[in-house]
């Protein structure tokens, strides 16, 4: 009991000093020209959020508009089970709301110039709004500039785009201190346990890492390596068993989602330590719940992509409808573990 | 006049409402009710029976589809079937299922079933991609080869395939970098003989056929398309938009959502993926789970319905026109014989009395028109005697015209003459006050001027339309005439028109005695306006070949050679600013002067063609010119020449230079490949000397002077190294290093080692600063840049060297064109010396280039420090400031890892590391390196065997393997090398710990041998051959 206050504390100090820090060490590409009162989108640390639990209480329910808009939608990859869930929970709320939408994604997960692409050919079209999820930070900058200059609303999903003015997703940097507490509260002294990254250059995976790095700062837990897995299972694998081979005695991964999860997996299931090695993904894909199921996966920390995607197109919708939304929504996160996998939503 | 006006009113109102309209309108009415009620019908069955006909063409397009799909899985089915089952295929797959993969069997069935599958791949290149998973879903053996290793356990098809054999869709990838996660996967379970599944057989098919297949568009007119869409909405195949790709747009309409939802199959009218309207037919396809849809734009499908419509409405018009043209005939015979009646009347009425209205019957109209006839007989009786009077009376008139038209065509004669002439003339009056009054004109002055006579009277003559320019020369004229003279002269006046014309005017004014002034002025006028544009063309012309020549000059004076134009006498006609220059230069002539020689040689030379090339070649003082002459023929014989003069000295130097920089990349790469034997040579050397050295037998001169040897032959070993380095070629041993370690030792070592009158400081950002490099080489840049800067401060000063680390977000802010962004570690080696001239400054990183004396620097040092920092994926980067110092920056890429194993650095000097009399097999084709390499192991104090090579060494294994502690080899040799000894070992069961030693660079191939206790590079230096060993024995 007196260890998780302690840690409660550690976490709040923590968060208090961390946006000083981000702003004094970050470098902002040259080329951004950010507007006076706007600054660098980081969600995490956003002073003007709320989560979307809040929403309806603050500003009314939202009914179907007379308006008939047409939204564009870019995701990173279909291939990914976590934005096919997305791109559903935005069908579903679309519906609901007689909103037309135009929903697409990039060839590859690792294809940003493609997935700019997508956009600029869009922009040239009549859509009255668009929600994204860049693969970087910075190949949709000049892209969402463009939109916001011809007066577009322009909604960011996960990742980030520094002067982007509106967000929805999960806190990610929370993501990360959830998987670091599990493993603070379930491994005994004195332990080493390593991350699995998504793609470098990626706002979620970089939270997510440093959420769980920090909260790890003065625990027992300690994180010895941080290999990238670029968000590929068979990559991830190679990168666990590299972890393993230089130090037999981990104890814990972290992975920054689930498709590389699932090869971490394997990677331990070869020096057969599944039963001693905890192993905690990010999003809460079907295969990850599979694997709890079989005791395979210790958890994972589901962030609801179908329910982002209601989130992402309502909040679109009411930034449409003229009402003033917080620049930041955050949407419902949750751990999974063997306990809860059958009823994940509180 | 009011009678006419009565009569026109009942004709108006007889057409308005006469039998003939009413039975017009009649008939009509009957007919547009009756074509109304034919048409709507019509039209109305055409277009439920075109729709329905539109629907079926779909669904049947959409059947033959199905069909064609489910026909193309059955043959991928089959194929996969026969894969398992031809050529005792399944037994291999049951081996290589359940036997362990170092087993000699495994390999056999391995090799053999991947000859299989690549055959299969290549002779039906249906399959991308076949494989065979165990029970946990990993890949046993694939081809390709490469995705052997990966799992595949949460994919459908595994687990589907574990139960039985079916075609499945891949919904999802594992892979983040892959686009190809949308394809078909048949699959087959294989089970040993008491039918326990052991594994799944796969194929991975591309949607190629089945984009061929929905490719296929005939019956579909312009707009129609098939396309196939998974269940998680997202589009299969091509769409006749190339815009909407496949794999990567989310397909959200009526006919997606319905067959999704409820997997059913219908038709609708929706708009599809593109918002446009079109009539679709939806199937869902259970096997596959994907939906089906045929699609054609409403436009297109609808046209046929609309066409049928519109010839109904053509019909209906037609049939309209017929009976309205039949029943005016029929109302004609009854109307038109009263309307001719009464325009009879009306014509009469208005005054014409010779009409006689007909009379064809005997009716009621016939009568009728008798009446009137009879009292416009009576009134043309009363009116004629009135016409003969005024006959008379005309007769009269006409003989008066006649007389008239006479005169008047004897005035017509006098103006056509004075008409056929352009020129005209005129005559003025000249009153005692000396103003002009016209008196009269020719018509001509119409022509020209375009104002007639009378006009230019009030206008105030001919000169007030002269144009202003030249209205002080006509005021000369009128006082010319005043006086007496006469006068001739040229002016423009403005016509009518506003154009400007030009006159030549002749006056002759007419003097009277009597009165002693001038009385009359007669002039003359001629129109000279085409003359006059014609000088103006000639003029203009003349000034364009001005400007042309001029342009010409202009050219020929910025060309960038000498350009020399001679006559037949050699005599300078003209020559460009350089040309000039090059005169005087080379002949000390200038322009007109008469050239005989160019430097030392006369003229003539260069006047015929150079004995090789096309241009005469000039070396005069310190430069270097190049000549060509050309001869000007206008005719058979040259009229002068053109000379060309162009100075070639800085293009010489640069080719030298160019030149130099090759054979420097020739020595670095002639170097690197005498390395390995060099390096050979060297470790004989270096370990013989090394073993004098320590015995202590030796005289203190003999002491000294294999001191010197040694020191001689590692400075060698140094030199090659140097040049490896900057070939990058050099042999590196990468592992994960901590920065902050090793500057702070090298600090240390700075300070013991640079001159004391050189303050040497470090400063450094908290953080941690790991690489991945090789310790060594690191250490060698640092101190290149260090001993850089040393020379640079003969008189002392401070050397300062900066550790920090910097965050590059994006390609805009990194500091060096190429660099990644990302994390970098940055070293700044700062020194406050002379600084580097500008002029030396792009040359400092070349190899052997040097500005210390002869004996002084190999010019090797920063060479080689660039190339270090190269190889480690860095960038170097420099800035100087004459007597300020210079900077140099290192970036090299940050490792984010932070494992325990993260580098100590291994302390040097220490102690030998000696056996324990264990015995060694050593392997080496060079007999001196072996020598000396036996002797090394000696004196650590191990037994050693030796082989020339891999196959000599197994020999001794058979009969020796028990008392061989460790296989010591070289790598590359003659006869199986080092690395298929190790394979061979490993295959005959001989464990014993292998030691492999190379003068090559390590490929990965020998990085990553599992099972390899440790190398070591040549020359191997003795404290590391000792401690290489001693740690591989341990460790076994």
């Amino acid at each position: 009991m007196m260890k998780k206050l302690m840690l409660l504390l550690l976490l709040c100090s923590l968060g208090i000093c961390f946006p000083a820090c981000a702003s004094s060490t970050r470098v902002l590409p040259t080329s951004v020209a950010l507007e006076k009162t706007l600054v660098p989108l980081d969600p995490d640390n956003e002073a003007d959020a709320m989560p979307y639990a809040q929403v309806e209480e603050t500003f009314g329910p939202l009914s179907t508009t007379e308006a008939s808009y047409k939204i564009g939608v870019v995701l990173k990859f279909f291939g990914n089970q976590y934005w096919q869930l997305l791109a559903n929970g935005v069908q579903d709320k679309a519906s609901q709301l007689e909103v037309n939408i135009d929903v697409r994604a990039a060839a590859t997960e690792t294809d940003p110039e493609g997935q700019r692409q997508i956009m600029e050919d869009m922009l040239g079209q009549d859509y009255d709004a668009f929600i994204i999820s860049p693969q970087t930070d910075d190949n949709l900058v000049e892209v969402v500039r463009e939109a916001q200059q011809a007066g577009l609303i322009v909604l960011v999903v996960n990742e980030i785009v520094l002067d982007a003015r509106h967000w929805v997703g999960p806190n990610q940097y929370e993501i990360g201190v959830a998987a670091a507490n599990y493993f603070h509260s379930h491994l005994s002294e004195q332990v080493n346990v390593a991350v699995i990254e998504g793609l470098p250059g990626a706002y979620a995976a970089r939270q997510r890492t440093l959420g769980f790095r920090e909260a790890l700062v003065s625990s027992s837990v300690q994180v010895v390596a941080s290999e990238p897995g670029n968000w590929d299972s068979h990559q991830a694998l190679e990168q666990a068993a590299d972890v393993l081979d230089m130090h037999p005695d981990i104890r814990g991964f972290y992975c920054n989602n689930d498709v590389m999860a699932m090869g971490v997996i394997e990677a331990v299931n070869a020096v057969d330590k599944l039963d001693q090695i905890m192993i905690i993904g990010t999003d809460g894909i079907e295969p990850a719940y599979d694997a709890i199921r079989a005791g395979e996966l210790t958890a994972t920390i589901d962030s609801f992509p179908f329910i982002t995607g209601q989130i992402a197109l309502e909040i679109t919708v009411r930034l449409l409808e003229g009402q003033a939304m917080p620049r930041v929504v955050y949407s419902p996160q949750a751990l999974i573990t063997a306990e809860n996998v059958d009823q994940p939503l509180p | 006049m009011s009678i006419n006006l009565c009569h026109k009113v009942i004709i108006n109102e007889v057409a308005l409402y006469s039998i003939r309209m009413r039975l017009f309108i009649l008939s009509m009415l009957a007919v547009l009710l009756f074509s109304l009620a034919m048409g709507g019908s019509s039209a109305g069955v055409a277009w439920v029976s075109g729709r329905r006909q539109i629907v079926d063409q779909l669904n049947s397009v959409t059947t033959l589809k199905e069909a064609e799909i489910n026909a193309w899985l059955e043959s991928l089915q089959t194929d996969i079937r026969v894969e398992l089952y031809r050529d005792r295929a399944e037994e291999r797959m049951l081996t290589l299922l359940q036997l362990e993969t170092e087993s000699s069997e495994f390999k056999n069935a391995y090799m053999e079933q991947h000859i299989r599958f690549e055959n299969t791949i290549l002779l039906r290149p249906v399959f991308e991609e076949l494989f065979l998973m165990n029970r946990r879903g990993q890949i046993v053996i694939a081809s390709p080869s490469e995705i052997e290793g990966e799992y595949r356990r949460s994919q459908t098809y595994f687990k589907a395939g574990l139960i039985q054999a079916g075609v499945h869709l891949q919904m999802f990838s594992l892979s983040g970098v892959s686009a190809d996660w949308n394809t078909v996967v048949v699959v087959h379970p294989v089970q040993d003989e008491q039918g326990q599944v052991l594994g799944v057989l796969a194929g991975r098919a591309s949607l190629d056929t089945l984009n061929q297949i929905m490719r296929e568009r005939t019956g579909l007119g312009e707009t129609g398309e098939t396309y196939l869409v998974s269940s998680n909405n997202i589009l299969l195949t091509d769409v006749r938009d190339a815009a909407y790709k496949t794999g990567q747009f989310f397909i959200n309409t009526e006919g997606v959502n319905l067959a999704v939802a409820q997997h059913t199959s219908d038709y609708g009218w929706y708009v599809n993926y593109q918002d446009v309207p079109v009539v679709g037919v939806y199937r869902w396809l259970p096997r596959l789970q994907v939906v089906l849809l045929a699609e054609q734009h409403q436009d297109e499908a609808f046209r046929p319905i609309y066409v049928t419509i519109f010839i109904n409405l053509i019909f209906m018009m037609v049939a309209i026109l017929g009976v309205g043209i039949l029943s005016m005939s029929v109302s004609r015979s009854i109307v038109v014989p009263i309307v001719k009646l009464a325009e009879t009347a009306a014509q009469i009425a208005s005054g014409d009395l010779s009409q006689v209205a007909s009379v064809q019957r005997e009716d009621e109209i016939g009568k009728l028109a008798k009446t009137f006839n009879h009292m416009t007989a009576r009134l043309r009786e009363m009116l004629e005697d009135e016409a003969q009077r005024a006959a008379a009376l005309e007769q009269e008139i006409m003989e008066r015209k006649q007389i008239e038209a006479a005169l008047r065509e004897s005035e017509d004669r006098y103006r056509h003459v004075s008409e056929l002439t352009s020129d005209f003339t005129a005559s003025v009056r000249v009153d005692e006050q000396g103003e002009w009054t016209a008196e009269w004109m020719t018509v001509a002055v119409t022509v020209i001027t375009g104002y007639s006579f009378v006009e230019l009277q009030t206008k105030g003559g001919l000169e007030s339309i002269v144009h202003p320019d030249d209205r002080a020369l006509v005021t000369r004229n009128m006082q010319a005439v005043l006086r007496g003279e006469a006068y001739v002269s040229e002016y423009r006046i403005l016509t009518k028109s506003g154009e400007t014309r030009w006159l030549r005017d002749y006056g002759y004014p007419e003097w009277d005695d009597m009165l002693d002034r001038v009385v009359h002025l007669y002039r003359a006028v001629q129109d000279i306006t085409d003359r006059k544009q014609a000088e103006e063309g000639q003029h203009q012309l003349l000034q364009q070949v001005q400007a042309q020549a001029r342009r010409m000059q202009q050219i020929i004076d910025t060309v960038p050679e000498g350009v020399i134009l001679l006559d037949v006498e050699r005599q300078v006609r003209q020559a460009n600013p350089l040309g000039r220059q090059d005169l005087s230069m080379l002949a000390a002539v200038e322009e007109g002067e008469v050239l005989l020689k160019l430097g030392e040689r006369p003229l003539d030379e260069f006047l015929t063609s150079p004995p090789k090339g096309l241009w005469h070649e000039l070396p005069w003082e310190e430069n270097v010119y190049q000549v060509l002459a050309r001869s000007i023929e206008t005719s058979a014989t040259p009229a002068g020449w053109v000379l060309v003069i162009r100075d070639i000295t800085q293009q010489r130097e640069f080719e030298e230079h160019i030149q130099q920089q090759e054979r420097l990349a020739a020595v670095g790469q002639l170097a690197a490949g005498i390395a390995h034997d060099f390096n050979n040579i060297m470790a004989t050397v270096i370990l013989y000397a090394q073993m004098i050295e320590r015995s202590s037998t030796l005289s203190a001169r003999d002491q000294r002077r294999i001191t010197a040897i040694h020191q001689q032959a590692q400075h060698a070993a140094h030199l090659i190294q140097q040049i490896l380095d900057f070939g990058r070629r050099a042999v590196l041993e990468m592992r994960e290093l901590d920065l902050f370690a090793l500057i702070k030792e090298h600090i240390d070592l700075l300070k013991r080692t640079i001159p004391e009158n050189i303050q040497v400081d470090w400063t450094y950002d908290p953080g941690a600063y790991i690489i991945r490099g090789d310790p060594t080489r690191i250490r060698q840049m640092l101190m290149n840049l260090a001993l850089n800067a040393r020379d640079a401060m003969p008189k002392g000063g401070q050397l300062h060297i900066r550790l920090e680390r910097q965050a590059f977000s994006s390609v805009h802010s990194v500091p060096v064109p190429d660099m990644e962004p990302g994390l970098w570690i940055k070293i700044t080696v700062s020194d406050t010396g002379t600084g580097i001239p500008p002029d030396v400054l792009p040359r400092i990183f070349q190899p052997f280039f040097t500005t210390k004396e002869p004996g002084k620097g190999t010019g090797l040092g920063l060479a080689q420090a660039h190339g270090i920092v190269g190889v480690h994926g860095g960038y170097i980067d420099v800035e100087t400031e004459l007597g300020r110092g210079t900077t140099f920056v290192v970036y090299l890429p940050a490792r984010v890892k932070t494992s325990a194993a993260a580098v100590s650095l291994s302390a040097e000097g220490h102690d030998l590391f000696t056996g324990k009399g264990e015995t060694i097999l050593l392997v080496e084709d060079s007999a001196d390196t072996r020598q000396a390499l036996v002797e090394s192991l000696r004196l650590l104090g191990y037994r050693v065997l030796t082989a020339e090579n891999g196959a000599q060494a197994l020999a001794v294994l058979q009969q020796e393997a028990a008392s061989i502690a460790l296989v010591l080899s070289d790598v590359v040799m003659p006869e199986m090398g080092g690395v298929a000894l190790f394979h061979n070992m490993r295959d005959r069961g001989y464990n014993m710990p292998v030691v492999l030693i190379t003068g090559h660079p390590l490929d990965t191939k020998v990085k990553n041998l599992k099972g390899l206790a440790g190398w070591i590079t040549k020359p191997p230096r003795l404290e590391i051959l000792g401690e290489t060993l001693a740690n591989a024995l341990e460790f076994n």
